[in-house]
């Protein structure tokens, strides 16, 4: 099993390096090593999923460097549901990408380093302890700083380096509450339960701190979002769905296996700083969705948007229940597909008619009328309407934040799905207005219509996934199966 | 006689089969076109026999189940009488409608889309009344209200767009506040089943719990104060849209309340939570009941004075719900005894729902053969539209009530609830509901005494060009099916209650014999009749005098209604978000601005001090201290300068706000700078001729253009360069040559190698007075004690002892300071 990660993990590494060797004369040959090397992750996440509840996890040392800090490698229920939700939007992002660079003589880059991003990001979902993590998530970060600055411009300069600004300093808090955690706790390979066995050091306050602003920056939480609405709208579409789709995610994901698998529920508890954590997501929820009300470039306002919903996840991670901690991680995996196909949406607009603003959105629908589609499904789902995916984790959420009798996060959810509506409102309405209002508009040079087939791939397929996981979410037992194990394990302490 | 097996299928095919007939109806229109509408009406037509197939399982089980996996666990359905009261009503009316639009689209090129949706809606409605639990029963009402949207849209005009979004906001603010509800009442019960509560952990949120499912079932039911979005969104739909909107959309909201009542009836609820339960019950049914009564007043005084007569059923359908929720609410409150009220609230929907539907189609019918839907413009139709007429007058007398007709008997049931309610203890406030229902009623039978009579009756009031035909065929056929019960149930209304209600009330814990009593007793009794008679002459009266002094048409101030503020906050809040991101982003602007115009006054001060330095060390050596009258004046005329360059600066054009801020404050700086350099000439000239310099106005122009000029070649080239490309510092030495007249000095040339020499340059340009450069070269007038201290300072600072002894005193406090820390420890 943990030779299936080993190879879920070399399969996109090994196509990275082929993208630089073969891949890079040929754009055929790019295009056929980036989609085998996508489909084949993909397939190989799907087994790891199918089979990470039913057997304990199993784990595979690699490397030992030092003797307390081994590369290891270990198959659970929440890796499997994060490596999944990387594979298969790495798989849309792919044909998404294909059609976007067409012109772009730098093609081969890109794919590369997105299949070096998937592979590393896989390797921070399969991690058994805190060092392998940290090795993919650190590798990760600086890769993705190459593929921000991809278009090399000024603009796409500025946002990489405020990235690398906020990211580096991020390293190494990270680095120091890793140090801490080994001196002070003694171990740093993921226990859920926590690897406490001990009374609580008065040092693992300050490794909390240090780990949660460390990871929140990633996780885009408030007041360390500030990279967000500018590297998002900087990159290319196909990166922007991304970036904010599993990048922000494995923040979230780095940080709760931190809390739930380093520090455990019971230590958290008694050291009664999650309602901080709350507090700093719960602010950063609305705030994100009142300050998107006002920005008129679609991808910045989908990017505030993205800092919104992953508030989510940890606003409910940090009222440490199993109910509200399954809704967090199936929102994480939804939310990947929902945002991405947004990203997918504007960067259809982009390529297709020119289109970077909401003010100049007007009427596109009847000419693109399947992205409009798109987009109308993924709003809602977004918003939260039932039946659609978006509504099961705020459902999960919501149900524990009642019976807990939390109604501040309560309200904090509902208020973040209000703010929702309005700002994607206006999208609607443009997009949707009546095309003797837009008359005026020409139709650009690239024809307007819908955008080519492997874009409109990329696109129906994310909205395909967001219907299906919705409608038929216990059916699938992704994400909201995997999710309801992964919690059972990470508060329960029970055997996975 | 269905089996059990069989009516768990059937009940889940009847929710699914109109949604699955919406998808062939539009590949049907796709490919093959004719026959289009025969496989509209030939589904709704399947539904309706569904449903009354479904009858004889309920009625021998009393609840039929059906669950199917699917969603966050599976989806339930359920159907029990109270379900299936509300969908009969519902399918008939649907047939009905769609029966209707195959004429009423004929000419609609967007009537095929219609038809589909209709479909969805019928599938979304089913699934609201046939749910099992509260998520369902949300999942098909969000689905409800957005693609009732569609139904509002049709039109397509502007003001079909204005209707939308408001139905939709007010509906999707609906939705949170429903999901809240849900959320916290299944967080406290532990489920989200319809079944009456038994136990929760904490009563207080219960009650929230049921306050915001309230607040989101009454934007659907046209509840006030969330009734706004009614009126629009039902005049602006197509006729058939607005018979189901109306006729049974809305009842989804009426349900969605009952629901919620009955989740606190309480048979089996625990001791202490029972006596919680039966407060709240009594608090909802209050406020149920009394907002009821305000939507049957307010609906009833703005239909009356409306000309459209769409516009004015639909506001009748506000009122006519606030009799739905009067009854609802009464039952409530009278608890075990309160099967009177519930009953004649939900004999009232199903009667809503059928005179309703038929005058819409009928209003619907005289507005496609006359042209117009203004009551005023219309009259004299009873010549050329005798069965319509005759159809609309029988719905016309089913809602105000006259005997022998459906309306009738639900309003008496309604009233006797009233009256009930009065008597107990607890329920005076209902002796003043029994009078505003009356005249509610009253007000009722005048407003469709008008709709007849203006319509139909009166002499016509515009000769109309288009003649006018009797309605279509399938129109009448539509209406007739819709009179017919309407009808039927006026005269044996125990064909409805019976089976469907005294069943269903038992099962919920009220007791039937009030039920049976009104049947036996007070059906058709004298009492009710003169009451009835008293209302519909009063109603009569209200008409005349109204036409005759002209009091329908009065206009109430916007203001007063609830729509205003809505509007109102809509704006602020959106206001307020835009405002916040912009702050915001101005904010960033701002800051960034201020910084980097700090940044770039740095560096300039920073140059030209790095240019000045030599100047400057060989003026310190020689300088006298400035207290005497000419530096006040030179002080004077450098802020001369500096306000004329900023005047300059203000008056230039063709910059942009934030240049041109920046382009004053550059002014100013460089003014700034060069009268500072005319101080310093200033001072080193001659008494006279530098007093006259002090009052020249030649020279303070001269300089405040040159410094306009720098700071316009700053901002056009970014670095302050003139024209020839001389160097700021020169071009300021040539003017200022020219106006002051100095002696030769001689420049001594500073070496600047060596320790030493740096030292002492540093420590002049730090302490000594003429050397600070502006902008603090404000401070040239120092007081005489500041500049000892500085004296004393400096020398301080030249005395190597004294450094000696500071850096060894320093020493030993630390060395101290290292020895008790560590004893400490």
């Amino acid at each position: 099993m943990a030779l299936l990660a080993l190879a879920a993990i070399g399969v996109p590494l090994a196509g990275a390096v082929l993208m630089i060797g073969p891949g890079r004369h040929s754009r055929r040959a790019a295009a056929a090593i980036v989609v085998v090397a996508t489909a084949v992750t993909a397939g190989l996440c799907l087994l790891l999923a199918a089979h990470a509840g039913a057997a304990p996890p199993a784990g595979l040392t690699l490397i030992q460097l030092v003797p307390p800090m081994p590369i290891a490698l270990r198959v659970d229920a929440m890796g499997a549901l994060f490596a999944l939700t990387v594979a298969l939007l790495g798989v849309l992002a792919t044909l998404h990408a294909l059609v976007w660079l067409r012109e772009d003589r730098r093609y081969w880059q890109y794919h590369a380093v997105l299949l070096l991003c998937m592979g590393l990001m896989l390797l921070v979902a399969f991690a058994a302890n805190l060092i392998t993590l940290l090795v993919g998530y650190e590798l990760f970060s600086l890769a993705a700083f190459v593929l921000i600055v991809h278009q090399r411009s000024p603009k796409a300069f500025a946002a990489g380096f405020k990235y690398l600004a906020y990211i580096l300093p991020a390293s190494a808090l990270t680095l120091i509450g890793t140090v801490l955690l080994v001196f002070h706790f003694g171990s740093i390979e993921f226990m859920p339960g926590g690897v406490l066995d001990r009374a609580i050091p008065p040092a693992a306050y300050v490794a909390w701190i240090c780990l949660v602003l460390g990871f929140g920056v990633k996780a885009a939480l408030f007041p360390l979002h500030g990279w967000v609405p500018d590297a998002h709208p900087a990159a290319p579409a196909p990166f922007s769905a991304v970036l904010s789709g599993v990048m922000v995610a494995t923040g979230s994901f780095a940080m709760l296996r931190v809390l739930f698998e380093l520090f455990g529920p019971a230590a958290l508890g008694q050291m009664g700083v999650m309602p901080w954590l709350g507090t700093a997501a719960g602010v950063g929820v609305i705030l994100a969705g009142v300050l998107a009300l006002g920005e008129d470039d679609l991808k910045r306002r989908l990017a505030w948007s993205t800092i919104s919903q992953m508030g989510y996840v940890l606003l409910a991670a940090s009222l440490l229940d199993t109910q509200a901690l399954a809704g967090a991680l199936a929102h994480l995996a939804n939310h990947a597909f929902i945002k991405g196909g947004l990203f997918f949406c504007a960067g259809a607009f982009i390529f297709s008619a020119g289109v970077h603003k909401v003010s100049e959105l007007g009427g596109l629908a009847w000419r693109m009328p399947l992205t409009a589609v798109v987009l109308t499904v993924l709003s809602l789902a977004l918003i939260g309407v039932p039946p659609l995916s978006g509504f099961v984790g705020k459902w999960m959420m919501g149900g524990a934040m009642a019976a807990d009798g939390a109604l501040l996060p309560l309200s904090v959810l509902l208020l973040g799905s209000l703010l929702a509506a309005l700002y994607l409102w206006p999208v609607l309405a443009a997009i949707w207005s009546p095309a003797e209002d837009n008359a005026a508009v020409e139709p650009p040079a690239r024809g307007g219509g819908d955008p080519p087939r492997l874009m409109c791939l990329a696109l129906a397929g994310s909205a395909l996934f967001s219907l299906l996981f919705g409608l038929a979410a216990v059916v699938t037992g992704y994400p909201l199966g995997l999710a309801v194990r992964a919690a059972a394990v990470l508060t329960g302490g029970a055997t996975p | 006689m269905t089996r059990p097996g069989e009516a768990s299928v059937l009940l889940a095919l009847i929710v699914l089969w109109p949604m699955l007939a919406a998808g062939i109806a539009a590949l049907w229109q796709a490919t093959v076109r004719k026959g289009f509408n025969l496989l509209v009406v030939a589904a709704t037509a399947v539904t309706l026999v569904g449903v009354a197939a479904l009858v004889p399982a309920v009625l021998a089980e009393s609840r039929v189940v059906a669950s199917l996996p699917g969603l966050l666990g599976s989806v339930e359905f359920a159907a029990d009488r109270f379900s299936l009261l509300f969908a009969l009503a519902a399918s008939l009316v649907w047939f009905c409608a769609s029966l209707y639009a195959t004429a009423y689209m004929r000419d609609d090129p967007g009537g095929a889309r219609f038809q589909a949706i209709s479909l969805v809606l019928l599938s979304t409605t089913l699934g609201v009344f046939l749910a099992g639990d509260f998520l369902t029963l949300f999942v098909f009402f969000e689905a409800l209200g957005l693609t009732g949207l569609l139904f509002v849209l049709h039109e397509g005009s502007a003001r079909a767009r204005r209707a939308a979004v408001k139905y939709f906001w007010m509906t999707f603010v609906g939705g949170v506040a429903l999901l809240a509800g849900i959320l916290l009442l299944a967080g406290q019960t532990g489920s989200s089943a319809m079944t009456p509560l038994t136990q929760a952990a904490d009563p207080a949120l219960v009650g929230l719990a049921l306050l915001l499912m309230l607040v989101g079932f009454g934007v659907k039911a046209g509840m006030l104060p969330l009734h706004v979005w009614l009126p629009d969104a039902h005049s602006v739909a197509p006729t058939p849209a607005s018979a189901v909107l109306s006729g049974v959309m809305i009842k989804a909201g009426a349900y969605g309340v009952f629901r919620c009542l009955g989740l606190l009836s309480a048979p089996d609820a625990t001791a202490g939570f029972g006596q919680a339960l039966a407060a709240l019950q009594q608090q909802a049914g209050m406020l149920v009941a009394w907002l009821g009564i305000a939507g049957m007043l307010v609906g009833v005084v703005f239909a009356l004075g409306q000309h459209q007569a769409k516009r004015m059923l639909a506001w009748h359908s506000v009122s006519q719900m606030g009799f739905v929720l009067t009854g609802l609410g009464v039952g409530a409150w009278l608890g075990a005894e309160g099967a009177l009220g519930t009953g004649g609230g939900l004999m009232h929907v199903v009667n809503h729902a059928l005179f309703k539907a038929c005058l819409f189609l009928g209003v619907g019918a005289v507005m496609v053969a006359a042209g117009t839907g203004d009551m005023y413009r219309l009259g004299g139709l009873w010549r050329r539209m005798p069965v319509t007429l005759g159809l609309m007058l029988v719905a016309a007398a089913g809602i105000a009530g006259v005997p022998l007709f459906n309306g009738f008997v639900s309003k008496c049931m309604i009233h006797h609830a009233l009256v009930e309610a009065a008597g107990q203890p607890g329920g005076e406030s209902f002796v003043l509901a029994e009078w505003l229902y009356f005249a509610a009623c009253v007000g009722t039978a005048a407003s469709f005494i008008k709709l007849i009579g203006l319509v139909f009756l009166s002499h016509p009031r515009e000769q109309s060009s288009v003649p006018v035909h009797e309605a279509p065929k399938a129109m009448l056929w539509a209406m007739l099916l819709l009179a017919v019960p309407i009808v039927l149930l006026g005269v044996r209304p125990d064909l409805l209650i019976e089976p469907l209600m005294i069943g269903g009330v038992v099962g919920a814990a009220q007791d039937a014999a009030t039920l049976n009593h009104y049947l036996d007793a007070y059906f058709l009794s004298p009492a009710d009749l003169r009451s009835s008679l008293l209302m519909l002459l009063g109603g009569l009266a209200l008409f005349v005098a109204g036409m005759r002094l002209g009091l329908f048409h009065l206009r109430i101030p916007q203001r007063i209604g609830v729509d205003y503020w809505y509007r109102a906050a809509g704006r602020a809040l959106l206001t307020g978000c835009r405002y916040l991101s912009k702050t915001a982003a101005v904010g960033r602007g701002v800051v960034t601005r201020r910084f980097l115009a700090m940044v770039a006054a740095g560096q300039r001060m920073l140059a030209l001090t790095r240019a000045d330095r030599p100047r400057l060390q060989a003026w310190g050596a020689s300088a006298r201290l400035p207290e005497d009258a000419l530096y006040a004046h030179l002080d004077r005329q450098r802020d001369a300068v500096i306000r004329e360059a900023g005047q300059r600066a203000r008056a230039l054009a063709g910059y942009s706000l934030s240049t041109h801020e920046c382009l004053q404050d550059r002014a100013r700086h460089y003014a700034g700078w060069l009268g500072t350099r005319l101080i310093h000439g200033g001072l080193r000239m001659e008494h006279g001729p530098a007093m006259q310099l002090a009052a020249s106005a030649d020279c303070r122009l001269q300089l405040a253009e040159l410094a306009v000029q720098l700071a316009e070649a700053e901002t056009r080239h970014g670095e302050p360069q003139s024209g020839a490309g001389e160097s700021v510092v020169a071009r300021a030495d040539r003017l200022l040559e020219s106006l002051l007249d100095l002696p030769a000095e001689k420049r001594e040339p500073v070496n600047r190698k060596g320790w030493r020499e740096l030292r002492s340059i540093l420590i002049h340009l730090a302490t000594d007075p003429g050397v600070r450069h502006w902008p603090a070269s404000e401070n040239l007038a120092q007081g005489a004690f500041a500049t000892q201290l500085r004296r004393a300072a400096s020398r301080l600072a030249h005395d190597p002892g004294f450094g000696l002894a500071l850096a060894g005193v320093v020493m030993i406090v630390l060395f101290l300071a290292m020895l008790y820390g560590s004893r400490g420890m």
